[in-house]
Formats: structure tokens, C-alpha cells, sequence
């Protein structure tokens, strides 16, 4: 049993060195493959990530005229509470909205400790009930007299939905396409190392080796170049993300890149799973066919 | 035992390759098949080995129907059987040594076993010097009887040889059919395809020839045929003709 089982690893080893330009290449296309992979997740983590910290799409800010007296902000709450499709309407002055800001800025908060609340609005946030009644409810609100300007991220929100709609589409596409060029090219390879071996797989047949163990060896060729294509693209992953991506995003100051760093375990069982399963797709079709002498 | 009952085999292109065998070797026999080229010889070989099956008929080794067994039993099958090719298939990569040990190691075996059953082996061919040399470096009677080793290490009850001295030289050739005579003798059938009437004429066993996909004559049919014809050119010591009644093997009762 071990004997075979040396045997057989042995075999697969024997396999990838003689054909090792190819190795490589499949080794190559596979790595490129699965970065696309864990790109696209990483990628997408990153921006539902950037959504939440955005805020909620159903939240509606209103700031108001610089003139208006405390009767006319009590009379616009009024109108707000006659308006059925909205909830928890809250009153931000510009003081509190001028604290909540520096508090956001942490560190570099000195930086603006000579502008004055001045600067910013007093205003009014507040939450829509039923977002597909979106458009009537702040068609209600414009008509609301003070407002000097409306925020709300639906928009902006629906726009990053959509875009990250098309990107995943499209990272789906790509991926896709390289996973049926690394089976292409993993399927080539074990062709040439079964063609170079058809003397050995055709005297394996005569003398009575079961379809198993004349499989194992390319089944084993295809294991081993999935999972060195998966610990190359985790070490790309970690490089890439926390070295080029992650400082980018905090450069930008958008929001903090997710971390990765308690995610390499479930990366690297991902690539090495993906990647394995890659191979023996490419790997079992080659020697079916010279399977049946 | 070897049984073809009525056996047909149409080829998908609508070649008609044999119309309709009927045959019995029993265990422990030693058969020559014969005939012209595109005869049907290939084909019978093809049946035994499962790398096809008979269109119409019966065919059964040891009792068991071929046509019955299973995608997964053949290889278990494929084991009671030794194949020798004309054009040897030795692996050029590896030594004769390991040519005969991949046989082995291939269905499973490993170990002490190999080793002692691959150098039993090489001795019986006559090789045991030549363990470490790659097939390249062989003369053709030298790389058969490395093929030869690799079809026996198994410990087949039947070899097969489609023209196993087709490239082979004159002398040589008589040395491979001594060989597989005297494998025959430790009780092993064995079935030789060969265009060489001078072999089949020296070596006195059953001759079975085929003629465009029928059996033209049968030794054992018209029996005493070595008797009568007192061919006193034998290749062989023992030129005793030999007859059905000789058994190397236990008969196995054939079950249906
Ligand atoms: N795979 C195949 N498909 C179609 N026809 C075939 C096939 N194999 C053999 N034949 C045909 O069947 C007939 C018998 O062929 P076979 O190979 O058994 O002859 P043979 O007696 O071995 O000849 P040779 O002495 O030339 O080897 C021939 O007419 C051959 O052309
Ligand atoms: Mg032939």
C-alpha cells in the first residue's frame, strides 16, 4: 500500500520535472487565476465595507438656512412630522455637527481648531420608512421652506451598488475565462506527460492496472500544481494587499482598508482548495481518454 | 480454457473480421495461430485481452464470459494474461530491470516480492546480466525476452504473442519460441501468433489457421497430422507430438 503509494507520488514527480516549462506555465496561469479570485472577494469586502461606513441609504439629512429663527426651525420640524414616510427626525446644530466633526478627525483635529462652527449648518437627519417611496417623500420635503440643501446618499449609494454590480459581472467573466485557460492549460500539460508515457500507460492497461492507478499519477500531477499555484497567490495576496492596496485606500482617508491579516488561514485553505480542484479538472480528462486500449 | 463459441466480429466500418469461430484451447496447450495477413489473427488476440468484444457468439477464459465482465473487473482479468507485441513496448526510460518490475508495481505489488520475483524472472530468460541496461542498448531477441520477463512476472496462466519474433533475426527467433515453450511447459497456455511457417513447422504444437475471418484448418481437428507427416526437423529435444490429453493445469469446470 505505501509502496504503491511512493510509487505513484514518485511517478507525478517524474511527470513534473520532465515536462517543467510547462509546469510552469500551468503553475503561472493557475496563480493568475486564483488572484483574480481572491482579488474580486477582497475587492468586494472592501466596498460593502465602504457602504456601511457611508451610512444608511435611508438617512436623509436637511441643512438649513443661516437666517432662520428658532420659531421657523420649530416650524420646519413641525412640517417634517406631518410628513408620513419619514422617522427619527433629530435636530443637529452646527456646534454639535462642528464637535462630531473634529471628534471624526481624531489626531488631526488641531489642525482645524480655528474654524469655527460658523462654517457648517444647523440641520435635521432623519430616516425615510419605505425607500420605494423615496422620490415622493423628498418631492414633500423640497417644498418645505429654509432648506438650503439636501443631502442624501441613495444616490450615491445606488451608484456604488450598481458599479460594484457591473465590476463583479465582470470580475465573474474574467475569472471564469481563467479558469477554463488554466484547465486548457493544465489539460495540455498532463496531455504531453501522457502522450510522453503512452508505452507505460498502454502496458499499465495489459497487465492489469486499475483505471485508478493509471489516473493517480496526473490526478497527483494536478493536485500538486494547484496547490503551488495557491500558496504563490496567497503570498502575492498578503504582498499586494497590505502593501500596494490597503495603502492606498488609508491615503485617500475614504475609510480603513479591511484587514487581511486574520483572513491569510481562510485564504490559503480557498487557494489551495480552488486551485486543487482547478488541476484535477485538468488533469482527469487527458488520460480518460487513453484509458480505453 | 479457452472457448469461442461462434464468434463474429464486425468492425464499426463493416469489415467483417470473423464469421463465426468456433474454438477450445484447453488449459496448459501450446497454439500457434496462423494465416494471411488481414486473416483475423489480431482480432482473436484483441477478444482475449478485452480491448474489444465479439460482435456475436461466446467467449470464455476460465469460465468467465468476456463479454459479462465489467468495466471495473477487466484490469482484475487482464491479470491472469501475459501480452508480448511485436514491437516489444519496452519503456525507453527505463532499465530492464525496472521494465520488468513497473509490471509489478503497477498492479499494487511492492517490496521484497519484486525483487525476488523480477530476478527470477530475468534469470529465466537469460538476462540477469543485462538488469541495468536500457532497452535501447539490446538486440531485438534481447528486448523481447525482456518482454517476455515482464509478461510472465505476474504469474499469467495464459501469454499471448501477436508475432512475438516479427522483429526479430533468424536464430533469435528460435530462442524466443524456446522460451515460450518451455514457459509452456510450467503449465502456462500459450497462444502464438506468427507468419513464420518454419517455426511453426519446427516447434510441432497445435496450429489454428485463419483465413479471412475462418478457421482454414485446426491441427487438433485432423488429428496426428505431426504423426503422419514425420517432420524429423524439430527445434525441440522432446519432440513428442503432443496431444489433448497432455495437462499442465488443473482443469477448471467451466460454469455458465
Ligand atoms: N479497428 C479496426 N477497424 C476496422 N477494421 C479492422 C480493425 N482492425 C482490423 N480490421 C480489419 O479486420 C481484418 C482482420 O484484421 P486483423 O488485424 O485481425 O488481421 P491479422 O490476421 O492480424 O493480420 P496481420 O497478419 O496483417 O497482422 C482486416 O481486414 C483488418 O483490415
Ligand atoms: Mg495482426
Amino acid at each position: 500500500m505505501i509502496d504503491s503509494f511512493l510509487f505513484l507520488v514518485k511517478s507525478a514527480f517524474k511527470s513534473i520535472f520532465k515536462n517543467w516549462l510547462l509546469t510552469i506555465g500551468s503553475i503561472s496561469v493557475l496563480t493568475i487565476c486564483l488572484l483574480t479570485l481572491g482579488s474580486s472577494i477582497l475587492l468586494f469586502e472592501n466596498v460593502n465595507l465602504f457602504i456601511d461606513k457611508v451610512g444608511d441609504e435611508s438617512q436623509v439629512v436637511i441643512f438649513l438656512d443661516e437666517k432662520l429663527s428658532v420659531d421657523d426651525i420649530n416650524q420646519i420640524h413641525q412640517q417634517l412630522l406631518q410628513i408620513q414616510n419619514i422617522k427619527n427626525i433629530n435636530y443637529e446644530s452646527k456646534e454639535i455637527a462642528m464637535q462630531k466633526y473634529l471628534e471624526s478627525m481624531g489626531e488631526n483635529a488641531e489642525l482645524f481648531s480655528d474654524i469655527t462652527s460658523d462654517v457648517l449648518r444647523n440641520s435635521f437627519i432623519f430616516n425615510v420608512k419605505d425607500l420605494s417611496k423615496f422620490e415622493q417623500t423628498m418631492f414633500e420635503i423640497e417644498k418645505i421652506e429654509g432648506i438650503a440643501r439636501i443631502r442624501e446618499r441613495r444616490e450615491v449609494i445606488e451608484r456604488i451598488r450598481d458599479i460594484s454590480k457591473i465590476v463583479l459581472m465582470l470580475a465573474i467573466a474574467i475569472i471564469a475565462i481563467f479558469i477554463i485557460i488554466s484547465i486548457l492549460i493544465i489539460t495540455n500539460t498532463v496531455k504531453t506527460s501522457v502522450f510522453s508515457r503512452r508505452i507505460e500507460i498502454n502496458i499499465m492497461k495489459y497487465v492489469g492496472a486499475t483505471d485508478f492507478f493509471v489516473q493517480m499519477p496526473y490526478f497527483i500531477e494536478g493536485i500538486i500544481i494547484g496547490i503551488l499555484a495557491g500558496i504563490l497567490a496567497l503570498v502575492f495576496t498578503y504582498f499586494a494587499y497590505n502593501e500596494i492596496f490597503a495603502p492606498i485606500i488609508k491615503d485617500f482617508g475614504l475609510f480603513a482598508p479591511l484587514s487581511i491579516n486574520g483572513k491569510l488561514f481562510s485564504f490559503a485553505v480557498f487557494y489551495i482548495i480552488a486551485g486543487a480542484v482547478i488541476g484535477i479538472v485538468g488533469s482527469v480528462f487527458p488520460v480518460k481518454k487513453y484509458l480505453n486500449v | 480454457m479457452i472457448v469461442f463459441k461462434n464468434i463474429k466480429k464486425i468492425y464499426p466500418n463493416g469489415t467483417v473480421a470473423l464469421k463465426g469461430i468456433n474454438l477450445q484451447i484447453d488449459d496448459g496447450e501450446f497454439v500457434f495461430i496462423t494465416g494471411p495477413s488481414g486473416a483475423g489473427k489480431s482480432t482473436i488476440i484483441h477478444l482475449l485481452t478485452c480491448e474489444d468484444f465479439a460482435t456475436e457468439g461466446k467467449l470464455t477464459v476460465s469460465g468467465t464470459n468476456l463479454k459479462r465482465l465489467s468495466h471495473r473487473q477487466i484490469p482484475k482479468y487482464r491479470r491472469k494474461i501475459g501480452v508480448v507485441f511485436q514491437d516489444f513496448r519496452l519503456i525507453p526510460n527505463l532499465n530492464v530491470y525496472d521494465n520488468v518490475a513497473f509490471a509489478m508495481r503497477v498492479v499494487g505489488r511492492g517490496g521484497r516480492v519484486v525483487k525476488e520475483r523480477v530476478n527470477t524472472v530475468l534469470e529465466i530468460v537469460g538476462l540477469t546480466h543485462k538488469s541495468s541496461v536500457f532497452p535501447e542498448q539490446l538486440s531485438g531477441g534481447e528486448q523481447q525476452r525482456v518482454a517476455l520477463a515482464r509478461a510472465i512476472v505476474n504469474s499469467p496462466e495464459i501469454i499471448i504473442a501477436d508475432e512475438p519474433t516479427g522483429n526479430v533475426d533468424p536464430e533469435m527467433s528460435i530462442e524466443i519460441m524456446k522460451l515460450l515453450s518451455s514457459i509452456n511447459k510450467n503449465g502456462i497456455t500459450v497462444l502464438v501468433v506468427t507468419h513464420e511457417q518454419r517455426l511453426v513447422k519446427a516447434f510441432k504444437k497445435r496450429e489454428i489457421r485463419l483465413n479471412s475471418g475462418h478457421i482454414e484448418f485446426d491441427t487438433e481437428e485432423e488429428s496426428h497430422r505431426s504423426d503422419e507427416t514425420g517432420d524429423s526437423q524439430s527445434a525441440e529435444n522432446d519432440n513428442q507430438p503432443r496431444r489433448r490429453s497432455i495437462r499442465y493445469r488443473k482443469e477448471v469446470s467451466e460454469d455458465d
